[in-house]
């Protein structure tokens, strides 16, 4: 690790262009992280200084006071509250909109008054001038007491200005003042203020001890027994939380309004409604608003869908490749197949969704940015609101048409906890793209060419039908969710809707850098280890069984006088029937049998559990049709496979619609499976999801098919 | 004639003043976010499922839900 002169933390409210400047000062020098004991995304970033010195900058997530209301906003409090947290910053650069200083002073109050050195990082001073506001910032440096930089996060005017500022604060340092710095006294409960500093006697100003008040049990540097002693003091003297708060804020907001009046000027510009308020007549119509949304979203699905095509080929050809190789300068032996089809195959399976990961964040990026995405949660935020989810949440749903991973990460911008898991709980139902090739081979085999009254395809209405399927059965169980998960938390909407603006490339490029490096990173891992697990299952047996069948496979493809094709498919059928997951699909068979699956589809089962397109593989593999993962050819020989109890075909209708409702219901995604408990901290939710799906997708298989074979069908 | 009304009572394209908030844990948010005593707030629309408000206060915008609405008091002419 290098030397590091100190720390800053990029304080602000939602909105005030933060992210800008902390991508101006750091540029690509960034990593994300988590804040410790929190499932908060941590970005921090280098700044290096004219003088070769270097500063790490962590921007923190915007918050509109002390007083949080979502887990974002709860760390900058957890962190700025204990000077002993390794992420406690040395300097404060604290951004604030000049169109909304007023509000945006309030935080800015709040965090000197926990004595923390901070200089103002004054945004967008020249939009503010042309909408006739006007700032005398030495004035304001006077009354603040921090300096004051006008900047612009945009154009990256007053960065040089801002560096020479952090530059000469790292000469002579200054400490945590442990004087008050208070520029709002605060009588609220001084009788609970002093009675915590008498508890922590560490805490030196007042308002350290009444956030300590405030927020006692959700602090994480407290031992559990300070805990109980600081509830109990604050009981005993009458301290209330709610009333505090406001009336705090309220005492700021006079001494803001004062310093505000003397330092700013304004003149009246004014020429009607903003194009913001304008266009906002159209797109939060009470019509036009859902259609534009529809819109929006179809056009973000098809170019998920169509334009990640190539470069996803391209993934798979370059390991396709990467494994021939392998191959080629390893031989035959163990660890070239482990590293071939175990490990790069694992990799490569991560990989290639990352097209649709790049291009899923940068079009949820671009509309973020532009503030659009605001107005959707806003439009929706009350039907979703009815199933446990909120207005964000329809942004994941559709995007997990394309792949549930991105569509998962997404949900981060959920603030309420409650309905941020329902989301990522429910969003896997939406049928993905993985499940397009299943879907194919089996309506292929179910459902006539025809098309009904001349034009509409029977298949296409299937398909339709299997994607209504899932996303009703995401609806309803969000909607139970709703009911059976408790929620601390009071679900909220409150939300600034921001004026419109062209989205800022260098922010849109960096949130999809920062997402798909840490998707690789961190779900990488694990799909790699399950892959290889798989790899192993499929390419050993129980002792002597792969070299039985190996032996007996080559003669029995000598009396059958088979060509050399011919043959290879036949081992590698027989041998996977030997290997462990063959044995597995065996052992399976008496539990999916009610389902109609033999243990052929068992083992397409076991294997898809690594990636649902993995069926049509294994398929190909138990019918020696070789590496070609053609459907055609597949469907065919499958429509070919007859039930040697009925002597009938085993793919009829029954057990053709009995597997299509098993695919569209149950998890069979590793890495969705690592990705949300990456996202929810947790193994208890990926192993309920699980559960609760595969459990609802056997059910529906079960009923399915049990009644059909009942009435005789197939 | 001057009359005090919660905020969820009022019909769209009204300009009010707010007086005051209940005591609820939306309120620190609210005044955080500047909806606070002394605004004047205009109830531009209603979102298409209902429920919903879109606000506009200074140069700002804002959605809120009703239920949060109820909290605020505000004063309007009748």
């Amino acid at each position: 690790m290098r030397d590091i002169t100190g720390r800053i933390a990029v304080i602000g409210n939602p909105n005030s262009g933060k992210s800008s400047i902390f991508n101006h000062l750091t540029g690509l020098r960034q990593k994300t992280g988590n804040f410790p004991g929190v499932t908060v995304e941590k970005l921090s970033g280098l700044l290096r200084l004219s003088d070769g010195r270097e500063i790490q900058l962590t921007d923190f997530p915007g918050t509109y006071s002390l007083y949080p209301t979502s887990i974002d906003e709860y760390v900058v409090f957890d962190v700025l509250s204990n000077t002993a947290n390794p992420d406690f910053p040395d300097l404060i650069l604290f951004v604030a909109d000049a169109n909304r200083l007023e509000q945006h002073l309030l935080l800015l109050s709040q965090v000197r008054d926990l004595g923390i050195p901070a200089m103002l990082a004054l945004n967008l001073v020249d939009a503010a001038s042309q909408a006739g506001m006007s700032y005398d910032t030495d004035k304001l440096q006077q009354a603040l007491n921090v300096p004051v930089i006008p900047v612009n996060g945009r154009s990256g005017a007053g960065m040089d200005d801002l560096q020479y500022h952090i530059k000469t604060f790292f000469n002579h340092p200054e400490p945590v003042q442990s004087q008050p710095v208070t520029f709002v006294y605060l009588p609220v409960m001084s009788q609970t203020v002093k009675e915590i500093k008498a508890i922590l006697p560490d805490l030196k100003l007042d308002f350290q001890a009444l956030i300590v008040a405030h927020h006692a049990n959700q602090l994480s540097f407290l031992q559990p027994e300070t805990v109980n002693q600081i509830t109990e003091s604050c009981n005993k003297s009458g301290f209330n939380s709610l009333q505090s708060q406001y009336s705090e804020i309220m005492d700021r907001y006079l001494v803001i309004d004062q310093i505000i009046r003397s330092c700013k000027s304004q003149s009246d510009t004014s020429t009607g409604p903003s194009l913001t308020r304008r266009l906002d007549k159209i797109v939060t119509h009470v019509w036009f608003g859902p259609i534009l949304f529809f819109i929006f979203l179809f056009f973000v699905f098809q170019a998920v869908f169509t334009w990640s095509t190539l470069p996803m080929k391209w993934i798979e050809a370059l390991f396709h490749n990467l494994g021939g190789a392998v191959r080629y300068a390893l031989g035959q032996g163990w660890l070239a197949s482990l590293l071939a089809d175990g490990v790069l195959a694992g990799l490569g399976g991560v990989l290639v969704f990352i097209p649709q990961i790049a291009l899923l964040f940068f079009l949820i990026a671009l509309l973020e940015e532009s503030g659009y995405m605001a107005r959707a949660v806003y439009l929706f935020d009350r039907m979703m609101q009815r199933f446990g989810l909120n207005g964000r949440s329809l942004v994941a749903l559709v995007s997990g048409t394309a792949c549930a991973i991105p569509a998962i990460m997404s949900a981060r911008t959920i603030t309420n906890r409650k309905e941020r898991l329902i989301t990522i709980l429910v969003t896997p139902f939406i049928s993905c793209s993985a499940r397009l090739p299943v879907y194919a081979v089996l309506v292929g085999m179910m459902v006539p060419a025809g098309f009904w009254g001349g034009f509409i395809s029977y298949q296409a209405l299937a398909f339709m039908g299997l994607y209504i399927l899932g996303a009703g059965a995401a609806f309803i169980a969000a909607w139970v969710f709703k009911k059976v998960l408790s929620g601390a938390e009071p679900g909220y909407l409150l939300i600034e809707l921001p004026d419109y603006q062209m989205p800022h490339w260098r922010n849109v490029l960096q949130t999809v850098w920062s997402k798909v490096t840490s998707f690789i990173r961190e779900a990488g891992q694990i799909i790699i280890v399950i892959s290889i697990i798989l790899w192993f299952l499929a390419s050993f047996g129980p002792h002597g069984k792969m070299e039985k069948a190996l032996v007996d496979a080559q003669k029995e493809a000598f009396d059958l006088k088979l060509d050399q094709t011919a043959t290879a498919n036949k081992i590698a059928s027989d041998q996977l029937e030997a290997s462990y997951a063959g044995h597995l699909g065996k052992g399976l068979e008496p539990l999916i049998r009610p389902l109609g699956f033999d243990w052929k589809i068992g083992i397409a089962l076991v294997t898809s559990f690594a990636a649902r397109e993995v069926f049509v593989g294994t398929m190909a593999t138990i019918y020696s049709i070789g590496s070609s993962d053609d459907e055609q050819s597949i469907r065919k020989r499958m429509m070919e496979e007859i039930n040697p109890e009925t002597g009938k075909r085993r793919y009829n209708v029954p057990v053709s619609l009995s597997l299509l409702l098993f695919y569209v219901f149950a998890m069979q995604c590793m890495s969705t499976l690592a990705v949300v408990k990456k996202e929810t901290g947790s193994w208890k939710w990926p192993l309920l999801q699980l559960a609760f799906m595969t459990g609802l997708a056997y059910l529906a298989s079960l009923v399915v098919f049990q009644s059909m074979v009942y009435l005789g069908v197939g | 004639m001057v009359q005090k009304k919660r905020l969820s009572e009022m019909d769209t394209g009204k300009v009010v003043r707010i007086l005051s908030l209940d005591e609820h844990p939306a309120a620190t948010r609210l005044l955080a976010m500047g909806i606070r005593p002394g605004a004047f707030i205009r109830i531009t629309r209603n979102a298409s499922f209902g429920h919903t408000l879109y606000l506009e206060s200074g140069t700002q915008q804002f959605g809120i839900r009703l239920t949060e609405a109820v909290n605020i008091w505000v004063e309007c002419e009748i």
